[in-house]
């Protein structure tokens, strides 16, 4: 959901009624003679008012006071009054305040105007509020209309339709001591800053070395990175990958403000490709990063070529071209891991039939691994409570059989809301064979010894609240012996909203 | 909800003209994704558009957040500074405050991460870099913050910064004053002024709304105005030693390769702790720098020596001011080669410059050149023209500086490594990096708005307005800083007295520099040798005398005289306290350096005369310079008198009696008073005369007297010690002297010597013809030895007649010379009165002392003069290269 796709929708505010905030009791609009104190000290304007005497501070200047109007009391009030409206005059910005008579009826008219400050005024104010909520979103929009505009038009009155630009190209530099890129990408991230202006930025392309051994997937994300704005995502299966140059389309080029661009790459599965990296530089700042420190990107960023032009246009000297997954604009992503004091703590939540005489459910400390044990019925179960944050879309980790002569079993997931009965839930998943409607299951996924699996879950739409991870096994076959399944490599992604939609947000 | 304990950051807004836009910036405001807690303060500055009042009040309605202060007109400085002291007052638990102009907008992330970074820093603000929209326009502020470029370049921080409240706390405000357009450049001097700096986050910007024509424009129009305004508001930041102890941290402007281990120093002031860069640093730095100078720096002269040669040079009192010749030399060669010879007497740097093809004799101690050399070299490939700097013959142009001073020991030990070759070895390994292959390419995509780091030496030179600039940053310990400037420095009477007033200066804790202009070479005094704390020469450009213009038909220098005012202007710069001590050329520079701050004294000794007796003489150009100088000092309350005749005002003027050069330690002068009581009644006078043999010093009379002595069978034994003047002398006044049975000794210089010499005479003669106040007859005095001489000058101010030794009076040659000699005879044959005239002397001399004399002068230097103002980083600054750090994200929530 990208908050610029809903401009026209309505805002819930409009239609809502208006909830008075606490402005209502401590917004001073009204102006009264410090004469006229006693009367109105005690009646229902005592907290919207502010006496002369007290209007301004030693250095002239007004804090917090908002004189809309003012009313009189009696004869003294009002010379008090018209002194200090000839003294707002100075301050220019000030109109000069209504002023209302009210020494015949002090309560009744003041409760009037209490009325129509703290709820008509009130309610006007608020819609006010989400009216310039909504201008600055329509500003935004129009300034990037007219900037692409005119982009479109120089182009138009050129005919400089040149389909794809290279506008920075660092080739790759085949270094054979170059080893364990692929595994940083699966364990955490390799991450590169754009040397270019995101402005007309449609595509990259990124050198691997070689193809990958097995399966996975290849996740790259493209952001901003000053405000943290994501751009798009490409989940690109290791088999769609060639070992040359691979060109990543952009949606649509960047437009807005000229931004850092920030490319992060990670991976699932056993032995990820490489992406190449480049010859050494002297900034650090744009050099390659990871997660954790590694040698080879000390000073090296990687291979990269990037591109303007038409977006969805392949250079035609890169023979790969890869479309994006999803659009992400106007969302932040965050790619997380499970803390490992998390998944100590993992909880043993299996629903069987068999008392098993050894333990099923543990953490693994030096692997940070959890083995879960399937038994020959019934589904075992290890809970990390808690684990998933709010905001997540996908989740992946990798199940290996850490046995030669383990019998293949089937492993899942299953996220389920944090105040779940969990042993309930895994009971309904075993007799219906699907999860209830607020809990997301994986599916079965078979593993046997000697070759890692990964399990991925894509969710349809972000988790909206925090939630419980399990870990599910279950026998395949008739044995489990030594059917050691061992899950590791928990990988969760994130999206947060961000600008536009968090001035929508704070409005409502 | 953010909890209560979350931490607090204002953002303050001033509010003129943008009626229209200030709800935007509200809402980006209010958008902001952070963990802080967030209020907003609106500062409306009497803005005439009532649509501000409506809107605000509209917009507070709703938002509790939002604190609006109403006041009339003040600038955006004043405006700023009420929603200060708003925080300051209504919002105590504030960490930080963040400018927002009402025309700008924040990204939902900007205020957090600038906070995070903040913290992290523990800096006083943070910024960014700036991205405008409407206009397009960028700028990269360099990836480490620099307090030298932040004051002599351009202001790289914009006001929408991240600012911790203790920079509030300290009472920094801005400038209200709307004569300033450069408002917030003046904020962050200030902030530097207070010992704060910033960081740069690159992680995040704002939006800054640029039109076509704005009030920075407007400002910017009038730069010229505006940059002079901030210096004149911060004169202690712009004063040489703050400027050059920045460059020293964030640009130091010398690489020197120990030949020993390799090590890389870099440093501007060579007295402070130099910053050590490895090889791989170095070279790092040095490609860095070629394709992104405003992020990398690799100093601007590089230099190679052994640790030895630096701790000499160290020692030596003179490495600052040779790193000033060497700077100037690598302008006209290609590489400097020092040579260090160890001269018992005299200290001077000479300076040869060879063309290419130059053949050496013998080997640097110290090799010096400009990085662009070894640029070059390495860029057009000429790696052997560059290696023959190691070779006996040399193909880049060379410079060849020889430093005499004394040291013990024979010459610094060798390296086995000659400088030469690490060199070449450094420049090889920098020539052959990796990194040369895209050296050339910029990876920073931002456009560079600041100086190359490496350039900035350039910048100060601007700044200061002179070149080289003295590589010294402040004194240690907060000393004041004095600066004796004497056109030469051998054993004339006016250089001791300066020397003295150096000393005595010392003694009441300045640090003291001895310039000697005009001249590269000096004589090593023991009696002062150790009054001054660093010494400097500079000969080229700098006349003795010179008459481009006239004050009363005297000359004086005006500063369109071809005088090296460059350099002049560069080492001069920045003393607290500058005492010129006959140097003609530096009056018209004079005027500048008190405005930059330094209190100025003129310290004068006499009036000359021409040999047609006109009055001349360097009084006369300092009068015409009299506005540039806070004080004068004179050896006599005569020429004090003489300089108020002139119109110099009285308070203005010290008048410090003479004492005597040379010391006597009291045992020693027992005995001298001893013999002297010792010796027979009968015994011949021992008649002494000390000086130059020329008719200013009256030799003829000499001559004459003691011609007339003889005649008259006086029994003496006559010592002259001095030198002839041969190119004022039509013959040898030492022959004529010899023929008259006097002995006559070369010049002696040693303060012992002088005393023993003193010793020996019954009476000093000296019949001169114009005199200052003599420092002679002090010291004759100190030992007993009775003066007789001339009542010219000041001299009366140092002899009682007939108390302390005998005055002679009149103009008339015959006259003196029968005075002379009459006075002689009396001594010769009434040992009486010469006994009373002897005590007489001592008991004078008894009440003399520098620290007497220049006991006024020393107590107005200590009310008037004062340290500039050390600016002390109150934060630890990081280094450039952090390591990567992460936000840990947590998944539970």
């Amino acid at each position: 959901m990208n908050g610029r796709c809903h401009v026209n929708k309505p805002i819930k505010s409009q239609f809502d009624p208006v909830v008075p905030t606490q402005t209502k009791a401590s917004l001073r609009m009204v102006l009264a003679g410090a004469s006229d104190r006693a009367e109105l000290a005690a009646g229902p304007l005592a907290h919207l008012v502010t006496f002369t005497d007290e209007l301004f501070r030693s250095d002239g200047t007004m804090r917090d006071v908002y004189p809309v109007l003012a009313v009189v009391a009696s004869p003294a009030g009002a010379s008090e009054i018209d002194a200090i409206c000839a003294a707002l005059v100075k301050m220019a910005t000030i109109p000069a305040p209504p002023v209302i008579r009210i020494d015949r009826d002090v309560d009744g008219v003041a409760a009037l105007i209490q009325t129509v400050l703290e709820s008509g005024l009130g309610r006007i104010s608020s819609y006010a509020s989400t009216m310039a909520t909504e201008l600055v979103m329509l500003r935004r929009e129009r300034e990037t209309l007219f900037e692409n505009f005119r982009v479109l038009e120089d182009a138009f009155r050129a005919r400089n339709w040149e389909p794809a630009s290279e506008i920075f190209a660092h080739d790759a530099f085949v270094d054979p001591k170059d080893e364990g890129i692929g595994r940083l990408m699966r364990e955490g991230w390799v991450e590169q800053l754009f040397p270019v202006s995101s402005f007309g930025v449609s595509g990259f392309a990124l050198h691997f070395r070689n193809l990958a051994k097995g399966s996975g997937e290849v996740i790259v994300t493209l952001d901003y990175v000053e405000n943290g704005e994501g751009v798009a995502e490409w989940i690109v299966p290791f088999s769609d990958l060639a070992a040359d140059w691979n060109f990543f389309s952009l949606p649509k080029a960047c437009d807005g403000s000229p931004r850092t661009l920030r490319l992060r790459i990670s991976a699932n599965g056993a032995e990820p490709p490489a992406p190449s990296l480049g010859h050494p530089i002297a900034s650090r700042r744009y050099a390659a990063r990871a997660r954790t420190p590694h040698g080879d990107l000390d000073h090296r960023p990687l291979a990269i070529k990037i591109y303007s032009g038409i977006p969805g246009v392949r250079p035609t000297a890169l023979p790969n071209s890869i479309a994006p997954s999803s659009l992400i604009g106007g969302r932040r992503i965050e790619d997380y891991r499970l803390p490992i004091d998390a998944l100590r703590a993992v909880a043993d939540v299996s629903v069987s039939p068999i008392v098993p005489d050894f333990q099923t459910i543990r953490f693994l400390e030096h692997e940070d691994a959890i083995v879960c044990h399937p038994l020959p019925a019934g589904i075992s179960a290890g809970a990390v409570a808690n684990a998933v944050a709010p905001g997540t879309v996908r989740f992946s980790a990798r199940a290996t059989i850490d046995h030669a002569e383990g019998q293949p079993a089937l492993v899942g997931f299953l996220l389920a809301p944090s105040a779940a009965n969990l042993r309930s839930e895994i009971a309904i998943l075993e007799r219906e064979g699907a999860a209830r409607r607020s809990a997301y299951f994986s599916g079965w996924r078979d593993v046997i010894a000697g070759e890692s699996a990964s399990i991925n879950i894509v969710l349809d739409s972000p988790t909206q609240r925090t939630m419980n991870l399990v870990i599910l096994s279950r026998a395949k076959g008739d044995s489990v012996d030594f059917s050691w399944l061992k899950v590791s490599d928990f990988r969760l992604v994130r999206h947060f909203e961000v600008e536009p939609r968090g001035e929508v947000a704070h409005a409502q | 909800m953010r909890s209560e304990a979350a931490d607090l950051v204002v953002i303050a807004m001033p509010l003129y003209g943008h009626a229209a836009l200030a709800v935007e910036a509200l809402e980006t405001a209010f958008a902001s994704r952070t963990e802080c807690r967030i209020e907003v303060v609106v500062s409306v500055d009497g803005d005439p558009r009532r649509e501000v009042f409506d809107a605000l009040t509209l917009y507070a309605a709703t938002r509790p957040e939002l604190h609006v202060i109403f006041g009339p007109n003040a600038g955006p400085g004043g405006a700023r500074n009420r929603a200060i002291d708003f925080i300051v007052e209504t919002l105590p638990d504030a960490k930080a405050v963040y400018f927002l102009d009402a025309d700008n907008r924040v990204l939902p992330t900007t205020i957090e991460t600038l906070y995070e970074r903040l913290k992290a820093e523990q800096c006083g603000w943070v910024y960014t870099n700036i991205d405008t929209f409407s206009v397009r326009w960028g700028a990269h502020y360099g990836d480490g913050y620099s307090r030298l470029t932040h004051c002599v370049a351009d202001n790289i921080c914009d006001t929408g910064s991240m600012i911790s409240i203790d920079v509030f706390h300290a009472g920094v405000r801005f400038d209200a004053d709307r004569q300033n357009g450069f408002e917030d450049w003046e904020f962050w001097l200030s902030c530097i002024e207070a010992g704060f700096v910033g960081v740069p986050c690159h992680d995040t910007a704002f939006e800054y709304r640029l039109r076509a024509e704005s009030r920075f424009k407007e400002a910017n129009r009038d730069r010229a105005a505006s940059v002079s305004f901030l210096r004149r508001r911060h004169k202690a930041l712009f004063r040489r030693s703050t400027l050059v102890d920045f460059e020293h941290e964030e640009a130091p402007r010398y690489a020197m390769l120990r030949t020993g281990d390799g090590a890389i120093a870099c440093f501007t002031d060579p007295t402070m702790q130099p910053s050590i860069l490895d090889f791989d640093e170095a070279i790092r730095a040095f490609w860095g720098s070629a394709a992104e100078p405003d992020n990398f720096h690799f100093p601007p002269f590089l230099a190679a020596g052994s640790a030895e040669t630096l701790k000499l040079l160290q020692e030596s009192r003179l490495w600052p001011n040779l790193l000033v010749h060497l700077e100037r030399a690598t302008e006209a060669a290609n590489v400097v080669f020092v040579q260090i010879r160890n001269v018992a007497a005299e200290r001077g740097i000479d300076i040869e410059i060879q063309p290419s093809g130059h053949v050496r004799k013998g080997r640097a101690d110290l090799v010096f050149m400009s990085s662009i050399i070894a640029r070059d070299a390495i860029q057009n490939n000429a790696m052997d023209w560059f290696d023959s700097i190691a070779a006996d013959q040399v193909w880049p142009t060379v410079a060849v500086v020889t430093l005499r001073f004394p040291f013990p020991g024979a010459a610094p030990k060798r390296s086995s490594a000659t400088p030469e070759q690490s060199l070449i070895n450094l420049v090889h390994t920098i020539a052959t990096s990796p990194l040369r292959t895209f050296a050339g390419k910029r990876w920073t995509w931002r456009g560079s708005r600041l100086p190359a780091l490496s350039e900035l030496y350039k910048q100060l030179r601007t700044e200061i307005g002179g070149a080289p600039v003295l590589p010294l940053g402040h004194a240690k310990n907060g000393k004041r800083t004095l600066a004796l400037l004497v056109p030469n420095a051998s054993f004339g009477g006016a250089e001791k007295v300066a020397f003295a007033a150096a000393r005595e200066l010392k003694a009441e804790g300045f640090e003291t520099h001895l310039f000697v202009l005009g001249s590269a070479r000096m004589d090593v005094l023991d009696e002062f040798d150790a009054s001054f704390d660093y010494i400097h020469f500079w000969k080229q450009g700098i006349p003795a005398w010179g008459g481009t213009n006239r004050f009363l038909g005297q000359d004086f220098i005006a500063e369109y005289h071809d005088v090296d005012w460059n350099a002049l202007k560069g080492v001069l710069s920045g003393f607290d306290l500058i005492i010129n001590n006959h140097v003609m050329a530096v009056h018209p520079l004079m005027a500048r350096l008190r405005s930059e701050g330094a209190r100025t004294a003129c310290y004068l000794h006499v009036v000359d005369e021409t040999s047609l007796r006109r009055p001349a003489g360097q009084p006369f150009a300092a009068i015409a310079h009299e506005h540039c100088y806070d004080a004068f000092l004179t050896c006599s309350e005569q020429l004090k008198v003489y300089l108020h005749s002139y119109g110099v005002p009285l308070e203005k003027i010290y008048a410090v009696a003479n004492a005597p050069s040379i010391s006597v330690k009291p045992k020693m002068l027992s005995e001298i008073v001893q013999n002297r009581q010792a010796r027979p009644t009968d015994a011949p006078l021992r008649i002494l005369y000390m000086g130059r043999f020329e008719p200013q010093k009256g030799i003829d009379r000499i001559h004459a007297a003691l011609q007339i002595l003889r005649d008259r069978n006086i029994p003496f034994e006559a010592l002259a010690v001095g030198g002839e003047i041969l190119a004022d002398q039509p013959s040898s006044w030492t022959g004529k002297l010899r023929e008259l049975g006097v002995t006559v000794r070369p010049p002696i210089f040693s303060g012992r010597e002088i005393a023993t010499i003193l010793a020996w005479g019954d009476i000093l003669i000296m019949p001169s013809r114009w005199e200052g106040a003599p420092l002679m007859i002090a010291e004759a005095q100190l030992v007993g030895c009775v003066p007789v001489a001339t009542a010219v000058g000041a001299v009366d101010e140092l002899v009682t007649d007939g108390r302390d030794g005998i005055l002679i009076e009149g103009e008339s040659d015959l006259k003196i010379v029968a005075d002379l000699a009459g006075a002689v005879e009396l001594l010769a044959r009434d040992r009486a009165r010469l006994g009373r005239l002897r005590d007489g002397g001592l008991f004078t001399a008894s009440g003399r002392s520098w620290a007497a004399s220049f006991g006024p002068f020393v107590e107005w230097c200590d009310s008037t003069v004062s340290a500039t103002p050390r600016i002390v980083a109150r934060a630890p600054r990081r280094p450039l290269d952090q390591p990567i750090t992460e936000i840990e994200v947590q998944a539970v929530a």
